[in-house]
């Protein structure tokens, strides 16, 4: 027991010397956590910004003024008039992604109650920005319209005002979200590909056959190198999270940063028995790198990081439910978003341990067996 | 340096260098026109550079290259000399397709030179029916055996009648056989066009012994040049390995000698290594077929046979790293067993390649080498120490071996493979690509640790005249052992000048009783006789097959 923790040590000691003389793996590690997160977080944008829009205006009243001068920056463009012959030329051109059509005598008709009908074409092709922008000039079209109903009768009340209060996120910056996603995805990338890596090095070189023929088992073997690569790993994603996510980025992070250590630590220990196990059915490391990417990307866009699980069919929930991936992702916007403490997070943890030892095991054998017969 | 037509090619003080590393030294020779140049030296000193320059392949960098009348600076020649040099690069089969077809191999090169189909197809079935390859013309070249792959290779580069043929180590790691019958084989298709000239480089000096001119390097110069006649009369050696030490510079031969093997006293305990009927299969494939060996402690066992033969397979599982299809092995009279710890402390292995840790110092590798083989803490420091003095380790301790000439490396991998004082050495092919001397060192240490500490050396190569320095060597071929014995009487028994040749003719008796030399022949009933023999006597299981099997002639198809 002594001698194997003793191993275990030494041969981890030796994966952090690979590590550190591998001037590649070194450079991924700092770019994905420090270049990657800040780029990621702050270019990325789910709200509206800088939207084109195009206005034909048919009535020319006070009322499609007002409308036309409420598309404001920094959410769109200054808006173009345009003539309705020119909507659809524009439209196949992609100069414009909204063009609001607003008819002949538009002001009367509202005046008179008869309810007349405004045109909204939206070009689709870019998808987050047509959904996000289509509700927008929905909520701006409400605003000026119940503003231009209530000018002649400044005492008409309405009936319900709704008082919105965002929680976790109260201006709903993207960069707060995506930058803690960001964490996620890079540990769920290196984790796998780290350890994979240090086994088909050693086995590319043949120092795999040096260290079977010596009273070291595969279990030690693998251990040592669940432990060391863990560790950088954690390093890393420690400093992102203090530097780059709360010091460069200043998100707000509610939860205790220490028990997200602690659960990231759960979690590499399933990903990296995960990427043992990858590493131990591939032959080269080309192939080894090649079959990661089903897996990154199953678990990145199905964990609920990118879209929420509940709108996926029962059934792929169920199924990612075994990926830890998920948990992971429950658990980090838990800790991080809400605040929650150990007592209401156990259950990912117990999880992500419970499925990181399935891994484990399995990766122990496909490692003894492989190991041994490699020619 | 004259450009007449008696040298096909001629260099003037040729420079080359890799980043820091210098591979070729201000080289000045001259290469005699229809003549079968053989480069030697050890890996490392330069060989493929020099190659790769005259072929057109590598890129000049100072220094001026004539090859077949003209400036290979020039673009314009070089392109026009192209279609007439033909290079063949080390590795087995390396510029092979291996999922092709035998014959797709060769069409694919006809097609680049431009050939028509009918041109292709007369030329295919001319080189294939030269190489013995008919037969196999349309199976994949990855599955050749790496003779025959070296074949295939030849026949790709002659497809377009060349008029510089570029061989680099074409025999390196393939069978005496296979070597004897390769060489057999550029000797008919020189005479066939006598004006073709040949460069080669070469591992093996029994081979260059057999070349009209020779250019010995080391370190990047050229140390000599002439026949093998004249290299020996100006050294006053007898065979060319010994007129290639003698013509190292001062410095370096200090300290060698020739080795010498004392006689071994023999210890009356139980066999060190004992392997009974041990067979291995990869799915069909039999990689290895019932060896029976049995190696007495403080013995040097010597397994001798090409690349692939399945001699580091039959290590592995006496290691205890691939559990045996069939048959058992026992180390100290105890079964091997993967999850035997206490087994492994005893026993020091060295792998073919340099397999130590790269991003470890040269102390690091061996502190954590001495702590993995449960060294008490407090002789660690001191044990690593001695095998720093004991390996003239002292001025490399604090780098990383990736910079370390080959022969320092080994010696390191030596250190490590004994630093826990092992009673069995298995050591694959360790000398593979060193200089002779640092081999001989090799080898000397080797000798000390059988005779002076009484530990069983078990070494696999396919050098012939390494064999010949151990207690007792087994033939190896296609995972069978052919013949067991000392050198000497394995030598007597087939009345041969060498080893080599004696190994030659076991091949010959071996593939004569094969039906298709690619699959391997069923043990028969032979192999009960190997076991029940002592170690002194000659056994041989082939002689035994060629009684059983029907009396075919022997033909080139047959590797």
């Amino acid at each position: 027991m002594q001698q194997s923790l003793e191993n275990i040590f030494r041969l981890g000691i030796k994966e952090l010397y690979s590590l550190a003389r591998d001037p590649v793996l070194l450079f991924l590690i700092g770019f994905v956590f420090i270049v990657a997160v800040h780029t990621v977080a702050t270019n990325v944008k789910t709200e509206l910004k800088d939207a084109s829009i195009a206005i034909v205006d048919e009535d020319d009243s006070d009322l499609s003024r007002a409308i036309r001068n409420a598309f404001l920056k920094p959410y769109f463009k200054a808006p173009t008039r345009i003539d309705i012959e020119e909507i659809d030329p524009a439209m196949d051109d992609g100069r414009y992604v909204f063009v609001l059509d607003i008819p002949p005598n538009f002001q009367a008709e509202v005046l008179a109650g008869r309810k007349p009908i405004v045109q909204l074409m939206v070009d689709a092709t870019a998808m987050t920005l047509a959904g996000n922008g289509a509700a927008y000039i929905r909520a701006i079209f409400d605003r000026e319209l119940a503003a231009f109903a209530s000018r002649g009768n400044p005492n008409v009340v309405q009936p319900v005002t709704l008082d919105i209060r965002t929680k976790f996120n109260p201006n709903l910056e993207s960069s707060w979200f995506m930058a803690v996603m960001q964490i996620i995805t890079n540990v769920t990338l290196l984790s796998m590909i780290l350890t994979g890596a240090a086994v088909i090095r050693e086995r590319e070189r043949g120092t795999i056959e040096h260290l079977l023929v010596m009273p070291v088992t595969a279990f030690e073997i693998m251990m040592a190198k669940i432990w060391a690569n863990g560790l950088a790993i954690i390093l890393a994603v420690t400093l992102s999270m203090y530097v780059i996510v709360k010091g460069v980025i200043g998100v707000k992070i509610s939860g205790s940063i220490t028990l997200f250590l602690f659960g990231t630590a759960v979690y590499l220990y399933a990903m990296t028995a995960l990427g043992i196990a990858l590493s131990t059915f591939a032959k080269t490391m080309p192939q080894f790198g090649l079959l990661t990417i089903p897996f990154f990307i199953v678990m990145i866009m199905l964990s609920g990081g990118t879209s929420p699980q509940e709108n996926m069919p029962r059934m792929l929930q169920i199924v990612m439910q075994t990926a830890p991936s998920t948990h992971y992702t429950r658990f980090v916007q838990d800790v991080l978003y809400r605040g929650a403490g150990l007592d209401i997070v156990w259950p990912h943890l117990l999880l992500m341990a419970f499925i990181g030892s399935v891994l484990f095991v399995i990766a122990l054998a496909r490692f003894r067996a492989t190991m041994s017969s490699t020619r | 340096m004259t450009s007449t037509p008696a040298n096909v090619a001629w260099l003037a003080s040729v420079s080359h260098r890799y980043g820091k590393v210098t591979a070729l030294d201000d080289i000045s020779i001259d290469i005699p026109t229809a003549t079968m140049v053989g480069v030697i030296g050890p890996d490392g000193v330069g060989k493929s550079t020099l190659l790769g320059l005259i072929s057109g392949v590598r890129k000049i960098q100072s220094g001026r290259v004539h090859v077949l009348g003209g400036e290979m600076t020039q673009n314009a020649h070089r392109r026009n000399v192209c279609t007439q040099i033909a290079y063949m690069p080390q590795g087995l089969g390396r510029n092979l397709y291996p999922t092709l077809s035998v014959r797709e191999n060769v069409d694919f090169f006809g097609r680049l030179f431009g050939q028509q189909e009918r041109e292709r197809a007369v030329r295919i079935d001319e080189l294939l029916f030269a190489t013995g390859l008919s037969a196999f013309s349309d199976r994949p070249a990855g599955k050749l055996s790496g003779g025959m792959k070296q074949k295939l290779s030849l026949c790709c580069s002659l497809i377009h009648d060349p008029d510089l043929i570029i061989l680099d180590e074409p025999t390196t790691g393939i069978d005496p056989l296979s070597r004897k019958q390769f060489w057999e084989l550029i000797g008919r298709i020189r005479a066939h066009r006598p004006t073709m000239s040949v460069i080669t480089a070469t591992a093996y000096m029994e081979e260059a012994e057999q070349f009209d001119h020779l250019i010995a390097m080391d370190d990047g110069k050229v140390l000599a040049t002439g026949t093998a006649m004249v290299l020996k009369a100006r050294t006053g050696m007898e065979t060319l390995d010994d007129a290639f030490v003698a013509l190292l510079p001062e410095e370096k031969r200090k300290g060698h000698r020739k080795i010498v093997l004392p006689p071994r006293v023999s210890h009356d305990s139980a066999p060190a290594i004992e392997a009974n009927g041990l067979t291995m299969r990869f799915g069909d494939f039999t990689a290895v077929d019932h060896v029976n060996v049995t190696i007495e402690r403080g013995e040097i066992f010597g397994f001798l046979g090409s690349n692939g033969c399945g001699k580091s397979t039959t290590m592995k599982m006496l290691t205890g790293l691939l559990p045996p299809s069939e048959g058992s092995a026992k180390l100290f009279g105890r079964p091997v067993d993967a999850k035997d710890i206490e087994t492994r402390r005893r026993v020091g292995y060295m792998s073919q390649s340099f397999s130590l840790y790269s991003e470890l110092s040269v102390r690091q590798n061996l502190d954590l080498h001495a702590r993995l083989y449960r060294i008490p803490k407090p002789e660690v420091a001191g044990r690593v120490l001695e095998m720093i003095e004991r390996f003239g380790l002292n001025d490399v301790v604090d780098e990383l071996p990736g910079g370390l000439p080959l022969g320092v490396r080994q010696r390191l991998q030596l250190a490590v493979a004994l630093i826990h004082r092992p009673e069995i050495l298995i050591l694959d092919e360790p000398t593979s690509g060193v200089d002779p001397i640092a081999r001989d060192q090799f080898w000397e240490t080797l000798i000390k640790l059988s005779r002076d500490d009484g530990v069983t050396v078990f070494v696999s190569t396919h050098f012939v005249n390494e064999a010949e320095r151990c207690d007792r060597v087994s033939l190896m071929h296609a995972g069978r052992i052919l013949a067991m014995g000392p050198a000497e009487e394995l030598r007597k028994a087939r009345g041969s000048q060498t080893l080599e040749e004696a190994f030659i003719g076991y091949l010959e008796d071996a593939a004569r009783v094969g039906g298709d030399g690619e699959n391997h022949v069923s043990a028969q009933t032979v192999t009960s006789e190997a076991s029940a023999e002592t170690s002194s006597s000659v056994v041989s299981q082939a002689g035994e097959l060629q009684a059983a099997g029907p009396n075919r002639l022997f033909d080139l198809r047959r590797i």
